[in-house]
């Protein structure tokens, strides 16, 4: 991950490539990320979802935390989604080899929880924010809630929906923004 | 004026591409002129603009159709005829990237698209013989079939440029022409055209956001961050500073890079620093946003395009998001709806007769409502008066005859806090992030600022190309009149060549 190439979008053979790893960005045993996990949680902590989508989900570090009914993980990576789905065989749980720029509600319905962390960079999503702020909105039912997790310092964008609550703490060498905001 | 845009794809790969988000800006900058097409377009109307897409590249309708469509706009595609469904391999400069097949531009069509003609191999007409020129403004019959008229009206010069030869053979085909920046606006077939890079403006308006503050400096970088996180991007950001007594100053400073900083020597007040602001600031369109509050990140998105469409809109107000610790007080006192127990939705009335009549007494247009500078001067900008400044503002605004628009989003956060509220821990720690980050732009800007700049390099090159063009014509006049000279000293010499014996 690098912050750097504004006008080039990484593609699903390099991440595969990533992916090659069980857990390439060490997710697993980074405390920087046990942390990020319990800050995750404490947001949702005594809700409960109907239908929830992890965009970026990888190999599903973050879905097996979501209390929904129903948890849905799509990420470009079709080798992370192997490794989510041997991960998480429980029926509660589906996982899709899917880009971001195809997550709308035309395809996949809508949600009261949408979750993306790590996808909001312009290595994956380009000069074309637009297109992807339109998804994630056609993605949430009426009052739905985004929940959203980025480093800050290379986030390029702000969501259209009305922020809700905001907390940064140190994440490795960056600082993390972890938002909730509310579909109209 | 007629736009040229070649590829537009969220990856920008050369000065030739142009952003899907850059694409989608200057669609709602078009809203307050007529976007017509070329049969409909009158070249001395400064209102008129035509939207032309050369190539036509695949990319035109995976990402700039589906755009165009929503705004219904029409536009004109100029197809290179033999390379229809294949790819640029003539471009050796450019990646090689798919044109459209028939069956996208036929989804164009259905999506206000005309087709129109950009030669068959784009070779340069200016250099063939008039015979081979005639082939290249052939359309063969199998494509003429698929579009018949009012489709291949037009035509556009490859590399836009043309000869008097070749502008006389078009004219017998075509109902006009199109060349770049060397064109003439008073000749039908050899029209002019603005190239659009990334970095090419095509707005005729400005927005300034002004941000006045006074002692919240442990929260004004999130005002700063929300105004600078827009989607449809202000032209300028002005944060004015009325001589705060707290650390205001220095924290400011740390968006020097990105916003414009005004720091007063004394205290004016509100009023005054209002008026000073305006005077100071460069918009067309003018939006206060308190140092507390936040502005969501399609304020400027949803509101600007009613001022740029309806010119009797003075004012575009919207609803708010009270956020804080105190904000149930409010709410609950005007009526918002609960979202959560920090967050509360309040909505105001329609623009209407019966809200003007009320208006008086009760305040719908709030502070951080978008005004028209034209309605500012007209009113006499803000002034001392018995209510609060932004009501007795708006008031005398829709006395004067200007109409109001409301946009039914929550576009502005309103922060309802006691004097202790801000967690400052959490604020630090975003205002680090947020130095963090206005170094990691510093840094950027100086590569992505050479990518425009080499946009802007090309466009000047593009410019130059005719005169390029007619320098070469002048020189290779002048080489064949030294070749005859040449010829002629030849010819004496050999006259005078002594013959010999």
């Amino acid at each position: 991950m690098s912050s750097s190439s504004q006008n080039k979008i990484q593609s699903a053979d390099e991440l595969n490539q990533h992916y090659s790893a069980e857990d390439p960005w060490e997710y697993e045993s980074n405390p920087h990320d046990a942390v990020r996990i319990q800050r995750f949680k404490r947001l949702i902590a005594g809700r409960r979802f109907r239908r929830a989508l992890d965009i970026g989900c990888g190999n599903g570090f973050l879905t097996r935390e979501i209390p929904a009914a129903e948890v849905m993980g799509i990420d470009l990576s079709t080798a992370a989604i192997e490794i989510a789905r041997s991960k998480l065989p429980d029926p509660r749980f589906q996982f899709d080899s899917l880009s971001v720029f195809d997550a709308h509600s035309r395809t996949l319905g809508q949600f009261d929880l949408v979750v993306i962390t790590g996808v909001l960079y312009p290595q994956y999503i380009g000069g074309a924010y637009r297109l992807i702020d339109a998804n994630l909105r056609s993605l949430l039912c009426p009052g739905g809630r985004l929940i959203h997790c980025h480093i800050f310092e290379w986030l390029r964008y702000t969501p259209t929906l009305n922020l809700l609550s905001r907390e940064t703490y140190q994440y490795r060498d960056y600082t993390h923004v972890l938002e909730e905001r509310v579909a109209e | 004026m007629i736009l040229c845009y070649h590829k537009v794809s969220p990856e920008r790969k050369t000065p030739w591409w142009v952003s899907v988000d850059k694409f989608y800006s200057d669609m709602i900058a078009l809203r307050s002129r007529k976007v017509v097409s070329l049969d409909d377009y009158d070249p001395l109307n400064p209102d008129h603009v035509v939207i032309t897409f050369d190539g036509v590249y695949k990319n035109i309708a995976q990402y700039a159709a589906p755009i165009l469509q929503e705004f219904r706009y029409p536009f004109e595609l100029f197809v290179i005829g033999d390379y229809i469904g294949r790819d640029n391999e003539f471009d050796v400069s450019e990646p090689l990237t798919p044109f459209a097949s028939i069956e996208y531009l036929k989804r164009m069509e259905a999506m206000g698209g005309k087709v129109q003609w950009h030669t068959r191999t784009h070779a340069l007409l200016t250099q063939q013989d008039p015979a081979l020129s005639a082939g290249e403004l052939e359309i063969p019959e199998p494509i003429r079939r698929c579009f018949p008229l009012p489709h291949f009206n037009w035509f556009a010069y490859p590399h836009a440029l043309s000869s008097k030869g070749s502008r006389a053979l078009v004219r017998t085909k075509f109902k006009g022409a199109i060349a770049c920046e060397n064109g003439d606006p008073s000749d039908q077939w050899n029209l002019p055209r603005k190239l659009v890079f990334e970095g090419t403006s095509v707005r005729n308006k400005k927005i300034s956001i002004i941000i006045p503050n006074f002692n919240y400096g442990h929260l004004v970088h999130e005002a700063i961050d929300s105004a600078l996180g827009q989607t449809y991007p202000a032209d300028e950001i002005l944060v004015i500073d009325d001589c705060s007594t707290d650390n205001s100053r220095e924290r400011i400073s740390t968006f020097r890079n990105r916003v414009r900083v005004e720091f007063n020597e004394r205290n004016l007040g509100i009023i005054d620093n209002f008026n000073k602001a305006v005077s100071l600031a460069t918009g067309d369109f003018i939006v206060f946003l308190g140092a507390d509050n936040r502005m969501r990140a399609d304020y400027l998105e949803k509101t600007v395009p009613i001022l740029l469409a309806q010119e009797e809109v003075g004012v575009v107000y919207t609803d708010m998001m009270l956020f804080g610790d105190r904000s149930h007080l409010l709410a609950e006192k005007v009526g918002a709806q609960q979202v959560t127990h920090e967050n509360w939705i309040w909505q105001f009335p329609e623009y209407n007769a019966e809200a003007l009549s009320k208006l008086e007494n009760v305040n719908f247009i709030h502070g951080s409502s978008i005004f028209r500078r034209k309605a500012y001067d007209a009113v006499g900008g803000y002034r001392k008066s018995g209510r609060p400044e932004d009501h007795d503002f708006f008031h005398r605004i829709l006395m004067h005859g200007w109409k109001a628009a409301r946009s039914p989003h929550a576009l502005i956060e309103y922060r309802q806090h006691s004097e202790n509220q801000a967690n400052t821990k959490l604020s630090n720690e975003m205002e680090i992030a947020l130095l963090k980050r206005e170094l990691a732009f510093a840094l950027e800007g100086t590569k992505s600022s050479n990518i425009v700049q080499l946009g802007t390099k090309i466009e000047r090159f593009s410019q130059k190309i005719p005169y390029l063009n007619r320098s070469l014509n002048f020189l290779s006049g002048t080489i064949l009149k030294s070749l005859g000279v040449l010829k002629t000293i030849v010819r004496t010499m050999k006259l005078m060549r002594p013959r010999r014996s």
